[in-house]
């Protein structure tokens, strides 16, 4: 009668335990999404204070009569345009809304390069210490961006692993965890031939 | 009581399978961080541009800073920072965890040599989130051009800088000016008394996918059966305060940093 209790005893703490273990890998998923969802609004915000730039800073920087150059209204167009598109989203976009997403990202850093060659051979905008001042300002923005980016790719990617692995892959499947959900979000190419506007130092 | 041990052995085995496996990512061709200064010292000058003195008075005025819960400042010179340096100094400013977490007060100024070479080299600085807000980027360029560069353009030949001990001189002033803008805009040393229950920390920090207190329960049931099992009785048991998983690596050496993260702001200059 006494070894039944024992094994019915170690059965119940069986069943504690690996209950309890599977509550560890559940919340331990959804504490994985949260944070990603978390560190979108960082990226946003990144994007945001860029965008801000381009339409705050930059209008005074290129003085009245450049801005109504082509080619720095069509950069405003895009900053707005990749504005609505962050902030229409009360989530993280996925799937058509994630491709919108990439490709205005993609034609706001062209509509950037095209203003950004203007500028390089445009001595006197060059010269405006309010342009160097600005161009310091992009440059920090810019790398809040890669900063904010590589650190959502890296929380997707975790939150891959623990859906993909034993045994969050079995819980993922009860309770219907998709792999899939948070898109990793990719540079557009266009980023990658920005041109650097050199500019002459600053004497003191 | 065979039965118990054959049970109790299946059991933890089938623990041992939820360890769960860390992912390693391949090491990036980014040059190795150097190990975390430690004891109150916040200055690491592998270029030797700084002398004795010049450090002294970095580390004095960044420990005041320290105590004073304003911020953390870290003074770096190295050769080499990788082929991308902005992407070298986050990495750097978050492994050694460059000011307090509480406000994440850092602020990291790495000069990388490249060997002297005026293509590559060049100052970066990091802030960490919560002193973007005191020292935005633009103000670290403005620091860096106003109290860096000048010596470097002053026309002396750049190792007859070095040896001048103007180079160190440079990052002395640096850290001085950016030691009277904090100061500048908190009058007030603000302190903040550390409520942090131990107990309670160690309590409910998870190990293994289970919060502690569910290991320490599922520990003293066993050791209850087991000591029922061999005849002791008495209600109280054992209490066995063991495996718990926060206990840091417990060194002589602490980290002067504590802890803190930024998201990218600050500024590189070229010089």
């Amino acid at each position: 009668m006494k070894s039944v209790i024992l094994v019915l005893i170690v059965l119940g703490m069986l069943v504690c335990v690996v209950g309890g273990i599977f509550v560890g890998v559940y919340n331990g998923i959804v504490t994985s999404g949260n944070a990603v969802e978390n560190k979108w609004a960082d990226v946003q915000s990144a994007y945001q204070r860029r965008l801000d730039l381009v339409n705050q800073t930059l209008p005074a920087v290129i003085g009245g009569a450049a801005q109504e150059l082509a080619v720095f209204k069509t950069l405003r167009d895009q900053a707005a345009g990749l504005a609505s598109a962050f902030n229409g989203n009360s989530g993280i976009p996925t799937g058509a809304e994630a491709e919108e997403l990439t490709a205005k990202t993609a034609a706001f850093d062209q509509a950037w390069i095209n203003a950004m060659s203007y500028v390089a051979d445009n001595p006197e905008i060059k010269s405006n210490e309010l342009f160097s001042d600005f161009m310091i300002q992009v440059e920090g923005s810019e790398n809040r961006i890669n900063v904010a980016r590589k650190d959502y790719n890296l929380l997707v990617s975790e939150y891959r692993n623990k859906v993909m692995t034993f045994p969050g892959s079995t819980i993922a499947s009860i309770f219907n965890f998709d792999k899939d959900k948070y898109p990793f979000f990719k540079a557009s190419e266009a980023a990658q031939d920005a041109p650097t506007v050199t500019f002459p130092t600053l004497q003191p | 009581m065979k039965i118990l041990k054959i049970c109790l052995l299946t059991l933890l085995l089938g623990m041992l399978l939820v360890i769960p496996v860390k992912s390693v990512f391949a090491q990036s061709t980014e040059p190795p961080i150097p190990p975390v200064l430690v004891n109150g010292n916040f200055v690491l000058d592998q270029l030797d541009w700084l002398s004795p003195s010049q450090e002294q008075e970095i580390n004095a005025i960044v420990s005041k800073l320290d105590t004073d819960n304003l911020a953390q400042i870290a003074v770096v010179t190295q050769n080499d920072c990788g082929e991308d340096s902005q992407a070298y100094r986050n990495t750097f400013f978050r492994t050694w965890g460059i000011g307090h977490k509480d406000r994440n007060d850092g602020l990291l100024i790495l000069v990388c040599w490249y060997d002297g070479n005026k293509d590559l080299r060049k100052v970066e600085q990091e802030t960490g989130n919560g002193m973007e807000g005191t020292i935005p980027d633009l103000l670290t360029a403005k620091v860096f051009q106003e109290y860096f560069v000048p010596v470097f353009s002053s026309g002396k030949d750049a190792a007859q800088v070095i040896s001048d001990g103007d180079a160190g001189k440079a990052l002395v002033e640096m850290v001085k000016a950016y030691d009277g803008i904090i100061r500048g805009d908190t009058p007030e040393a603000l302190t903040q008394t550390e409520q942090q229950d131990s107990l309670v920390a160690i309590l409910s920090t998870t190990f293994l996918g289970l919060k502690c207190i569910w290991w320490l329960l599922i520990l003293i049931i066993i050791l209850i059966i087991i000591l029922s099992k061999t005849g002791i009785t008495g209600g109280g048991g054992g209490y066995y305060y063991g495996g718990s998983s926060s206990s840091s690596s417990s060194s002589d050496d602490s980290s002067s940093f504590g802890g803190g993260s930024s998201s990218g702001g600050g500024s590189s200059g070229s010089f």
